[in-house]
């Protein structure tokens, strides 16, 4: 017995789990199941997704709730890296060379809209409930996009198509929720002026940081010497001051973000940036975003809400498929790829969880009601559309050869 | 009969085959695109014939027969037209060159045919190891002995044509030191190079017939000699140049073909033996390596110089039939280009300032689109 007091360097039995080990096991489990889902041919995101989900139901350990306040912080950076990575795909200059995608762009986006807001109304939420289940149901996930996109090595025109329109939705549905914040603002308090003001705010001053964000990457770019992933890395460094910024100033992460990478991309008249892979980080900050989606998705809320959940995607998907189908030939693309492009838009964005909790931080009762419908209509979006979306690349020939 | 019966064209009409790149505007990469390409083209009447190639990032359209380079050029321009504002909307770069500067070639798919897919199964990584963009020649031939004439007459003046067209100094993301590195990718085929010394058309079918028997070959497709008889045109067919990066320097190049073949056809000016061909292999590779710069055995001189003054000393030679057929600004336009430097040579220059071979593909694709 002495000889054993004697180890009181020992650590204490049960093991305390810190959050760091926490963190280890999480990322562990959601590794091991992706490659289990890539051997069954399913996108890797989804076993993310499921690891946040098995997380989520375990939310009563109080060593995960420890980890909640810190996941915050990382989510919102990986999820910025993605934008910006995103942002960077996308050419502006095709809105000009085929206005028809333009024209794409706000049929299906207002389409979803305009269904998603008529059918919350059907199902007597009230106005400023439905405009903005509607806005953040008409945009298709960036994240989504992106890490499918990659995983599976796509190239194409789906999938160029594919990163637009989701760039571009995102923007409007973040403008459209400005817009419905400060008009419930000005419904309890606020003068109309400041109801005009605040959405252009929001919008020109996310555009001009993210104009900033570019123009200093590329300023670093220059200066930089390529190896050692020192540009990449720099990249980052401005990102997450970006991303700061954003907080502070009230602006929109996403926006700004998004239009971090598109400007960085136009501005680069020497084609820098055209190397730029951020590699394992952004494979790691897609991990995290998916883990984090599906440990913040609500799953004990399936049953009340299913029913207005499961209408929303269905009005959501025909209104984009629409939206797609009636510009699909002006724009050079063939009605089969039309109805891949189609599948492809279905998944919802994560984004929207920022939201919920956002709301839920102004107006409590508003962000439960909030909540319930669309992270219901998420929990299904994230689990069956990256499957539906990878076929999709795969049934267009666009997928790499090795996946 | 036989079905290699050699019909008949107008000696020294002209037509041209070009291979381009298929580039995406964001990282200057090989993307797939060839068959939105080929079916938002087919919507509007176009001249030109487009067609599918080996993998989904390469297009390739050939031209209808000419009887002057002039008229070539015309059709080149608006092939050229059709082709930019089909990619302009699919949000494409078409670009020249012999070779992507750096695509990774396990990344290339096969284009969904049973002749690509027979071809990948064959050939392994040498079927997609050849995403290299060529330009073939067309030129009228008024019968199949003729052809043969003009097919090893031509292989005197092989290593001008390299190094004129030469566009492919770069490689997998390196510079691989030769003017046209394409060359090293067709060439590690077993039906590459040169074609038999046979000089009738009867005993080329001869030959034909008994490498089929063997089942060496399929049909007359499946040699990748350097210049093959066609016998469906009636012509021969140049194929050992990269795929320039201009539609005008393609035209040049057509017209001196032409050229050279009334040269041959009217002056005659050796016997057609195997001598010809003992310094084939040294002369190919100089100019592919070094260009203009490279050495030059003449065959029937014995004369070893260098190959630019051998162009030069050509050019002098062939200045009455330029006149003849009107394509002494085309081969003015050449020897600009072997005085002053090839493609291969800009793609280094610009590679060098910029530092970015992504840049370097917008660049050439620049020049595709621009060039006048």
């Amino acid at each position: 017995m002495e000889s054993l007091l004697a180890l009181h360097f020992l650590p204490s039995w049960p093991l305390d789990l810190n959050p760091l080990a926490c963190f280890g096991l999480v990322l562990f489990l959601a590794i091991v199941l992706g490659e289990i889902a890539s051997r069954l041919l399913l996108p890797r995101i989804s076993a993310y997704v499921a690891t946040g989900v098995l997380l989520s139901f375990s939310r009563d350990v109080p060593q995960l709730d420890t980890l909640l306040p810190s996941a915050h912080v990382v989510f919102e950076l990986a999820f910025a890296l993605i934008l910006f990575e995103l942002g960077q795909r996308i050419d502006l200059g095709w809105l000009r060379r085929n206005p028809w995608l333009l024209a794409t762009s706000l049929t299906e986006s207002v389409l979803a809209f305009v269904a998603v807001g008529a059918l919350m109304l059907l199902f007597d939420q009230p106005p400023i409930l439905a405009v903005l289940i509607a806005a953040l149901a008409s945009s298709t996930g960036p994240a989504v996009i992106l890490g499918v996109c990659k995983d599976s090595a796509a190239r194409g025109q789906v999938t160029d198509r594919l990163a637009l329109l989701s760039a571009l939705g995102s923007c409007y549905s973040f403008v459209v929720l400005g817009v419905a914040y400060a008009w419930h603002h000005s419904e309890t308090s606020a003068p109309l002026a400041v109801a005009i003001v605040h959405p252009v705010y929001l919008f020109l001053g996310s555009i001009l940081l993210g104009g900033m964000a570019a123009w200093a990457v590329l300023r670093l770019l220059a200066r930089i010497k390529p190896g050692y992933h020192n540009q990449p890395l720099a990249a980052v460094a401005i990102i997450i001051i970006c991303v700061a910024l954003a907080r502070t100033l009230e602006l929109s992460v996403v926006i700004s973000l998004l239009f971090a990478g598109i400007l960085s991309r136009s501005f680069d008249r020497q084609h820098r940036l055209q190397p730029m892979d951020f590699g394992l980080l952004s494979r790691l900050a897609l991990i995290v975003v998916f883990i984090a989606t599906g440990a913040l998705l609500q799953p004990e809320q399936f049953l009340a809400a299913w029913l207005p959940a499961v209408g929303l995607l269905a009005a959501r998907a025909l209104a984009k498929g629409l939206g797609v189908f009636l510009f699909a030939r002006p724009s050079g693309l063939s009605l089969r790829k039309a109805s891949l492009l189609s599948i492809g838009l279905l998944p919802m964005s994560g984004a929207a969880l920022l939201w919920v909790e956002s709301t839920a931080a102004i107006w409590p009762e508003l962000g439960a009601q909030l909540a319930a419908v669309v992270l219901t209509a998420l929990l299904i979006m994230e689990l069956l559309a990256p499957p539906a979306l990878q076929f999709a690349l795969t049934r267009a020939d666009e997928t790499g050869e090795n996946t | 009969m036989s079905a290699l019966d050699f019909s008949h064209s107008a000696p020294l009409s002209l037509g041209v085959e070009l291979e381009l790149q298929i580039v995406s505007r964001l990282d200057g990469d090989l993307t797939r695109g060839a068959t939105e390409l080929l079916a938002l083209i087919a919507r509007q009447p176009h001249r030109g014939d487009f067609k599918p190639e080996m993998t989904e990032s390469m297009i390739e359209v050939s031209t209808s027969v000419h009887q002057d380079a002039v008229a070539l050029g015309d059709e080149l321009l608006d092939v050229r037209k059709t082709l930019l504002a089909a990619s302009d909307k699919l949000n494409l770069l078409i670009s020249g060159g012999g070779a992507h500067p750096f695509q990774h070639w396990a990344e290339r798919k096969i284009f969904d045919t049973p002749r690509f897919h027979q071809l990948n199964e064959l050939y392994g990584y040498l079927a997609k190891q050849f995403t290299v963009f060529g330009q073939h020649i067309h030129v009228g031939c008024p019968n199949g002995d003729e052809a043969m004439f003009l097919l090893h007459g031509l292989s005197r003046y092989l290593p001008h044509f390299i190094a004129l067209s030469a566009a492919s100094p770069y490689y997998q993301g390196v510079d691989t030191a030769f003017e046209s590195s394409r060359l090293n990718a067709i060439s590690a085929f077993p039906l590459s190079g040169r074609a038999p010394l046979v000089k009738r058309w009867s005993e080329f079918t001869e030959y034909y017939e008994s490498m089929r028997g063997f089942g060496v070959v399929e049909s007359m497709k499946d040699f990748y000699w350097d210049i093959r008889p066609k016998p469906e045109f009636g012509t021969v067919e140049i194929r050992i140049c990269d795929t320039p990066l201009t539609v005008q320097r393609a035209t040049a190049l057509a017209a001196y073909a032409q050229t050279v073949c009334r040269y041959l056809l009217i002056e005659r000016p050796f016997v057609i033996d195997e001598a010809l061909y003992a310094v084939y292999t040294f002369n190919r590779f100089q100019a592919a390596r070094f260009g203009f710069d490279g050495g030059l055995i003449d065959p029937v001189s014995k004369h070893k110089g260098l190959l630019r003054e051998d162009f030069l000393a050509t050019l002098a030679r062939l200045a009455p039939h330029a006149a003849e057929l009107g394509t002494s600004t085309h081969l003015e336009s050449l020897r600009q280009a072997a005085l002053n430097g090839t493609d291969a040579a800009w793609m280094r220059k610009t590679y060098a300032h910029s530092d970015s071979l992504p840049d370097l593909v917008w660049q050439q694709a620049q020049q595709w689109r621009e060039s006048q």
